[in-house]
């Protein structure tokens, strides 16, 4: 190959990442725009349909909560604590405790009163061995399922076949659920029987104040690293999911927390226990199941039920949650290829998929060489101007815009930030993140092609401080107790 | 300023490429140089090489879009944050005020003519909302004070009626129902026929609040536009109207012309209503729809084997289009193939027959048993659970083997509720005897008898 050859590839190459740069920011820009339509429309919908009423009602149907348990000895208590008292008229918990070789077990059993009781299962999905089913003696609605160690998406599982409900909650058990969260996310199912799932919103609680399971006070964390993940979330849930879920191609929903209908999980086939990413899997499943078998259904996201969860704080942290993400997003869509440009699937194959497919799958390969070959350009040879021009263009600048539309949407809708240093700090996050963190998190991502390449099935270890942890260090205590106070004297008023 | 460096930036970089110095740092140094000069001291200069290089100037001018649409995002968090915030101080300066007027008129310390007074013609509407929130707290005689409050600015309410979007006429409505519904009932009846089906649904639960008769009829004969919602969900909503409503849901449960899920939810509410006498009209609703279903029998066999025959075609079709069936039964198809995809076709009248049992099954008497027990072998998994839930009730003695059969069911939950309705019959015995032993249901009778000690 001569130079020049090897020069027009690299030249090639380099105009193609501009374009996947361009086409990838202009469809977030699209969705940003879908996810402000779609935001202004469902809060005016929220001033129209009372949610105090909903919550009273008798017709609101009943609900179980699987979460699964690895070793969450530290946040257990603390969540379960929180799951107790959530506003909804019947629903009931269910901790899968995923072989914990913790403590989690019997702190639970100690904390609860829980008492080893027969209970049948409603559904066969195959997972490992039921060591025992256990019931609160204190609180009728809370159960704990001891299993054999068999991953998250195995205890979901077990908590399926253990579920007596029509619709279950999956959430991860280092959650804290909004108390409303229930009722809000229950809505979809009510105003349209044929809603099989909905996902929720995901907030990052880290350095927020933790008191009596739930979140008393908002804080922007102070470590940069989460900062930039709040930033992140907000972009992606708001950005992504609402645009999308405007369009109706909703294609993931948070494993963090999502509503489904029991009956067509279980027809589906529950979820994938060979990818690290079941909670896209089994979306994507459930719409090819749907779409092949011509059930009519609906998959959405609401935008007003949270969750809050805690963001590593780490880099290695982040590194392993990101190579996961990537690995589960690649199983999800090579499994399911055939959706792809299938006109059986109408908006699903030749919209969302395609996105997913080349966008976000893809995507990382040609970031990062786009990287490599952008610095190998501008250090070892003279770079056409034109070229360094458009790259800033398309990478800084065009993320700078998409980053700082989402912390205006957050303005536009909920506001959970209230500090006006919090807004600035958004703002500022918004353009930084554009030098450094946005391509630190593309190498993960492309470690992620490569871990999937290569059939790498670990799950990876999460770094845990515990939501008690969170309050403690934040060693506050007449703040904490000033603010539910304030929030106590609303409630009543 | 920012504007001006821009440009000049823009000309250096034009200069470069105008340059053939730049072919080294340092020649690319001095071209900038030059560049900044030549933009200061000849007027014509940055024009002319945007002219000559149109890519760059399009470039240069979609960087000045971005930049200019990140300062209006930027604005637009910054204006929403201010004026959310100004928002917000001024509800609450506007409630401190109110407040303590509206709880002296309550208290009957001031009467409610003088609320022109403390209500600015901008704060009109925000006043209403106020007063609606205190109805939540209050009826009868207060309830009556909040609304004659409120009676100056509801024009402004209902003129919301007409505005084109759906949620501010549904938000009319429900302000109206709260705060006026004598005054506005005839607006809120045509709100029914709303093309919105929010706005229909709204009027539809302000009226199953008013325990008018008069009101439910037109919810009943509406109840079709709201298909979409859950049958329980519109059960409750009727269940609220109370008793009165009890004569015109059974005549909408009898009708047979009725769309069956109209039915369904009507007979729902009866249960929820506690209503003793429908007992016997789901016995006859039940035996009518054993009748039709010979009929019903022959389109599921027909449907049966096209079902099989495209499960096959699908099956190829998925091998050519690219899933890969390995993959997917290694990770999720179960060992064996779930229950509930093949526990038989749903019946197409499932929710009107199971509704009809569980009417049975709250208000039945012994001799409604005979109905019940036509839905046993259904082949639709649901029918018999309820059938048998039904048994549970209004059975007696010579249902023991039944349910004990069912026990075997392909159906767990059929086989669930069988152990149940042994339990209510008294026929704890043979559960006891599964439960001792070691069987695929043994589980089903454990946990029935634990129950039943709970």
């Amino acid at each position: 190959m001569t130079n020049e050859q090897a020069w027009w590839i690299l030249n090639s190459f380099n105009y193609a990442v501009l374009a996947y740069f361009f086409l990838l920011n202009t469809t977030y820009l699209a969705t940003s725009i879908f996810a402000f339509v779609g935001l202004r429309r469902y809060s005016r919908r929220l001033k129209a349909l009372d949610i105090e009423s909903l919550i009273t009602s008798t017709g609101a149907p009943a609900i179980t909560v699987i979460a699964p348990a690895f070793n969450e000895e530290l946040t257990c208590v603390t969540t379960v604590k929180s799951l107790l008292e959530l506003r909804y008229p019947d629903y009931e918990i269910m901790i899968v405790n995923d072989g914990s070789t913790d403590e989690m077990l019997p702190r639970l059993k100690a904390a609860f009163e829980l008492v080893r009781v027969p209970r049948a299962d409603t559904a066969n999905i195959p997972t490992m061995q039921i060591r025992g089913i256990y019931r609160s003696e204190r609180y009728e609605n809370l159960w704990v399922v001891d299993k054999e160690n068999g991953g998250k998406a195995d205890s979901l599982n077990a908590g399926i076949n253990f579920c007596r409900t029509s619709l279950f909650c999956s959430m991860d058990a280092d959650c804290l659920l909004e108390r409303d969260a229930l009722t809000r996310i229950v809505r979809p199912f009510l105003e349209n029987s044929d809603t099989i799932a909905a996902g929720g919103l995901i907030r990052i609680a880290n350095d927020s104040v933790i008191a009596g399971g739930r979140v008393a006070e908002v804080r922007f964390p102070r470590k940069w690293l989460v900062g930039f993940q709040v930033l992140e979330y907000l972009r992606a849930f708001f950005s992504g999911r609402m645009g999308w879920d405007v369009l109706g191609v909703t294609l993931v929903i948070s494993g963090a927390f999502g509503l489904y209908k029991r009956s067509v999980v279980v027809d589906a086939g529950g979820y994938s226990t060979s990818t690290v990413g079941e909670d896209m899997e089994l979306v994507v499943r459930l719409h090819r199941h749907c779409r092949t078998n011509d059930i009519p259904y609906e998959i959405g996201f609401v935008a007003d039920p949270i969750a809050w969860t805690q963001a590593p704080e780490t880099i290695r942290g982040l590194a392993r949650q990101r190579d996961r993400w990537q690995r589960g997003l690649m199983e999800s869509l090579s499994n399911h290829r055939g959706i792809l440009f299938n006109p059986k699937f109408g908006k699903i194959g030749f919209l969302g998929f395609p996105y997913f497919y080349f966008l976000e799958m893809m995507g990382p390969v040609i970031e990062f060489g786009g990287y490599i070959t952008f610095l190998a350009v501008v250090f070892l040879a003279t770079p056409p101007v034109i070229y360094v021009l458009a790259f800033l263009a398309v990478s800084i600048v065009y993320g700078i815009v998409l980053s700082v539309s989402s912390v205006a949407l957050e303005e536009l809708s909920y506001r959970r930030y209230p500090k006006s240093g919090d807004l600035v700090r958004l703002l500022l996050f918004s353009i930084f993140e554009n030098f450094g963190y946005r391509q630190m998190i593309t190498v993960f991502r492309f470690k992620g092609v490569i871990s999937s390449l290569f059939r790498v099935t670990e799950w990876g270890k999460a770094d845990r401080t515990g939501f008690d942890g969170v309050c403690q260090r934040e060693n506050d205590r007449k703040r904490v107790a000033r603010s539910m106070k304030m929030k106590i004297s609303e409630a009543a008023r | 300023m920012k504007v001006f460096a821009r440009i000049l930036l823009g000309g250096a970089i034009a200069a470069t490429l105008v340059s053939p110095a730049s072919a080294t740092f340092a020649g690319q140094k001095d071209a900038y140089a030059a560049a900044i000069r030549r933009s200061f001291t000849e007027p014509d200069f940055l024009y002319n090489v945007a002219l000559s290089h149109p890519f760059l100037l399009f470039l240069i001018a979609s960087i000045a879009v971005l930049f200019i649409m990140s300062c209006v995002f930027c604005g637009l968090a910054v204006t929403y944050r201010r004026r959310n915030n100004a928002m917000a101080a001024r509800w609450i300066r506007m409630e401190a005020e109110w407040e303590p007027y509206v709880v002296s008129v309550l208290n009957g310390e001031q009467l409610p003519v003088s609320v022109g007074d403390h209500v600015r013609g901008e704060d009109r509407l925000y006043f209403v909302d106020f007063l609606t929130r205190f109805t939540m707290r209050f009826q009868g005689e207060e309830l009556e004070k909040i609304s004659e409050l409120a009676r100056p600015f509801l024009p402004d309410v209902a003129a919301h009626l007409h505005m084109k979007s759906a949620a501010q006429r549904a938000r009319a409505v429900q302000t109206l129902g709260v705060l006026a519904f004598s005054r506005y009932s005839v607006e809120i009846l045509n709100a029914l026929d709303d093309e919105s089906p929010l706005v229909a649904m709204i009027a539809a639960r302000t009226l199953s609040k008013k325990e008018h008769p008069e009101y439910v009829e037109p919810v009943i004969l509406r109840l079709y536009r709201f298909h979409q919602w859950s049958p329980k969900f519109l059960a409750s909503m009727l269940s609220t109207i109370g008793p009165k409503a009890a004569p015109l849901l059974r005549k909408a449960y009898a009708e047979r012309s009725n769309d069956s899920q109209v039915r369904a939810v009507a007979a729902e509410s009866l249960r929820m209503l506690n209503d003793l006498s429908s007992a016997d009209l789901a016995a006859t609703v039940l035996a009518e729809e054993k009748e039709s279903e010979t009929l019903t029998d022959r389109e599921k066999r027909r449907r049966s084997a096209e079902s099989a025959r495209s499960s096959e075609k699908e099956m190829e079709e998925a091998r050519l289009e690219g899933f890969d069936p390995g993959v997917a039964a290694a990770s999720s198809a179960p060992v064996e193939p779930v229950r509930e995809a093949v526990e038989g076709i749903p019946h197409p009248h499932r929710d009107l027959i199971a509704s009809s049992l569980r009417l049975v099954r709250s208000f039945g008497r012994p001799e409604h048993a005979d109905t019940a027990r036509l839905f046993c072998d259904s082949s639709d998994f649901v029918l018999r659970e309820f059938a048998f839930r039904a048994l549970g009730r209004v059975g007696g003695g010579e249902d023991v083997q039944r349910l004990q059969d069912a026990l075997d069911d392909s159906s767990v939950w059929v086989a669930l509720h069988a152990a149940r309705a042994l339990r209510e019959l008294g026929a704890e015995n043979a559960l006891r005897t599964l439960a001792e032993i070691e069987q695929p249901r043994s589980d089903i009778a454990r946990q029935v008898l634990a129950e039943s000690v709970r």
